[in-house]
């Protein structure tokens, strides 16, 4: 018997491939359990639930297989050593959040006024832009967006505290 | 079929349609250029736009984007050694090389010349395909269209470019993610976790834009922006010369063959028909060895493939119904808005439709022909705007194009939430096409298949009897044996 396969296991390579195996197995595991809660009917008759129970399984299984032998399935075996943490994460992370709260306060602030603050953000914030170039870049892209969407595209976007185009 | 392309020709040549095809193939060069935001973000960001324009004019424009940024896509491969986008990843191969032993006038030219050859050709074969299969799709029924989306689903995982066993994965979530809404039976609702909006279902543009737009926005922040080395000489000498032509010539021939048929199949595309014809071009040659130094078969061969591919990309829809890759899915959605239902009556019920956008097709390659080398220097300064600026307003209008759907933020977050999953999946190698893909192809596969097992009263076994069905099918457990039996063999490197 070939031992080499647990000892790949236990050296614990490619263990970024091998979490997001788990957490897809588990999430196959979930989507099994509540396809037979909502129904998967008869082999004649097949309810709601049997697509997605057939999904389960099969992302279920080759999850599986993907956290056992995570390094089987990659072109290049320093693939396995990859880290998904580098030094300017925080970089994603505060893009995301700011992404969030503009999301959060586009209907209160309305279109203009929170596109101006998020162009700040992300300007100065993240790109460590000078504050009169973000300032400058901010104002032009919001002109720029209400005469584009709004003037030009007839969209309808959040008016919020602006009345500019009352 | 004087008669129809003539018909075609009254279509595509009003004025309002020139304008839209000339629009389309201008922002599809751009964005083929800009590297970060691909066909299938802009076309998700401009399909809300298209509901003010009648279905022929929003399709040929959304058309021309998609073969557009073929076009544009090389350009910034050559000069630039970046892609603009997926399908151009081989042009840096040999592009850039010969930019940088002073060629690069001929390879932008060999580009152009190949692309509009492969494109023009694959609308002929579209023209004289597309009726055909139309005729022969009246008789899938469906066992044969749930085997045809298996078989895309396999093929596009195949030849997926990290692994065949993570492309299936994603394959697979897709087809839950499309799951996810009302039951159209029995009204119960599936998987929603209670939230109203997802009653609606996970709607197809806020998880493209999220998967390729916001996704690959903070997967590029997050690296450092470095020094873009763009070509700076002045170019020259944009008509490649005899030997040039001669070397070519056998490149582009084959990428036009290549690129129509991967096109035409579902999980084929511009991607995947450009590798492929790098790869052959590489291995019919007499001289592999120049590849990867500047061999222009490298260059004309995958932009031929990645032209011709757009044109066989149109069959499966047109005459099916079924997208063969992301790009057509989001054309289905466009065509479903606009009340026509796509599949083999959509020629004799929507002809203006049909050979309109056909003959736009042709418009429109030989207007990117014309205008592409000219515009050359206007993209080189476009390519000199740093990242730091160009991705806030990528982001922006993201965010306003999901928002404009259905006035709703929650669509907003779904869309965020799938850009931190697109960010995720970029650094841990999990292709996001075939997820997308079978996100659109599940409601078809669910009907299909709960259709099938209704006819055969519960039995399987109906996929193998019947002949059409039966061969999609095998085809689809051949591959899928392939991709994965060797891979288990393979020893362990030390």
């Amino acid at each position: 018997m070939n031992f080499s396969y647990f000892r790949e296991i236990l050296m614990g390579r490619g263990v970024s491939q091998r979490i997001s195996g788990l957490l897809l197995s588990i999430l196959s595991l979930w989507i099994c359990i509540e396809s037979f809660r909502i129904s998967i009917g008869s082999l004649g008759n097949p309810g709601p639930g049997f697509i997605g129970l057939l999904s389960g399984l099969v992302m279920g299984i080759f999850s599986v297989i993907l956290t056992i032998f995570p390094n089987r399935f990659i072109k290049d075996s320093s693939e396995g050593e990859k880290t998904i943490f580098t030094g300017k994460i925080w970089k994603v992370v505060y893009t995301l959040t700011a992404l969030c709260a503009y999301g959060f306060f586009m209907e209160i602030l309305g279109f203009l006024i929170s596109t101006f603050l998020l162009m700040i953000f992300l300007l100065m914030g993240i790109e460590r832009q000078k504050w009169w170039f973000a300032l400058i870049v901010s104002a032009l892209t919001v002109i720029g967006c209400y005469i584009l969407f709004i003037l030009c595209l007839h969209i309808s976007l959040p008016k919020g505290l602006s009345f500019v185009w009352d | 079929m004087q008669e129809i392309i003539s018909f075609g020709f009254s279509v595509a040549f009003q004025p309002i349609n020139i304008l839209f095809c000339f629009l389309g193939v201008l922002i599809g060069t751009l964005i083929g250029v800009l590297p970060g935001l691909g066909p299938a973000a802009t076309i998700s960001l401009l399909l809300p736009s298209t509901f003010h324009m009648s279905p022929v004019s929003a399709i040929i424009m959304l058309a021309g984007i998609y073969y557009g940024a073929q076009y544009g896509g090389s350009t910034t491969s050559i000069l630039v050694n970046v892609p603009g986008e997926a399908a151009s990843v081989v042009t840096c191969l040999d592009g850039y090389q010969m930019a940088r032993h002073g060629r690069a006038g001929p390879a932008l030219a060999i580009s152009a010349f190949g692309s509009f050859i492969g494109g023009t050709l694959s609308i002929i074969g579209l023209m004289l395909l597309a009726p055909l299969l139309a005729k022969i799709a009246l008789r899938f029924g469906p066992p044969e269209l749930f085997s045809l989306m298996i078989l895309g689903l396999v093929v596009l995982s195949y030849l997926a470019s990290g692994s065949v066993i993570k492309a299936m994965i994603m394959a697979a979530f897709g087809i839950f993610l499309g799951n996810i809404g009302v039951d159209i039976i029995t009204g119960k609702p599936k998987f929603n976790l209670g939230i109203i909006t997802l009653m609606d279902g996970i709607g197809l543009i806020p998880v493209v834009m999220g998967l390729f737009g916001i996704g690959e926005v903070l997967f590029n922040i997050e690296k450092s922006e470095g020094q873009r080395e763009i070509f700076q000489k002045r170019i020259s000498n944009f008509f490649p010369n005899f030997k040039d032509w001669m070397e070519s010539l056998g490149a582009i021939i084959r990428g036009t063959v290549i690129g129509f048929f991967l096109g035409i199949l579902p999980g084929g595309g511009a991607a995947v028909s450009s590798f492929a014809s790098y790869a052959i071009e590489k291995k019919v040659s007499k001289h592999p060895e120049r590849f990867g130094k500047g061999a222009i078969a490298g260059v004309a061969g995958p932009e031929t493939a990645n032209n011709s591919a757009t044109g066989g990309a149109f069959i499966p829809l047109l005459t099916l119904g079924i997208p063969s890759n992301v790009v057509m899915a989001l054309l289905l959605g466009a065509l479903l808005i606009n009340g026509i239902q796509p599949g083999p009556l959509l020629i004799k019920e929507h002809p203006d439709l049909f050979w309109g956008v056909v003959v736009s097709m042709y418009l429109g390659n030989l207007m990117l022909l014309i205008l592409n080398l000219p515009l050359i220097p206007i993209w080189v300064q476009i390519l000199k705007i740093p990242y730091r600026i160009l991705f806030p307003l990528i982001l922006l209008f993201c965010v306003i194009g999901v928002y404009s759907l259905n006035d709703n933020v929650v669509e907003i977050f779904i869309m965020l939430f799938f850009g931190a999953l697109g960010y995720l999946m970029r650094k841990l190698d999990f292709e996001p096409a075939p997820l997308v893909l079978a996100l659109v192809l599940s409601p078809m596969l669910e009907n299909s298949l709960r259709s099938s097992l209704l006819m055969s009263q519960g039995s399987f076994l109906i996929f193998f009897l019947r002949p059409i069905s039966s061969v999609l099918l095998l085809f689809a457990i051949l591959l899928l044996i392939l991709s994965v039996i060797p891979r288990f063999r393979k020893p362990i490197r030390e």
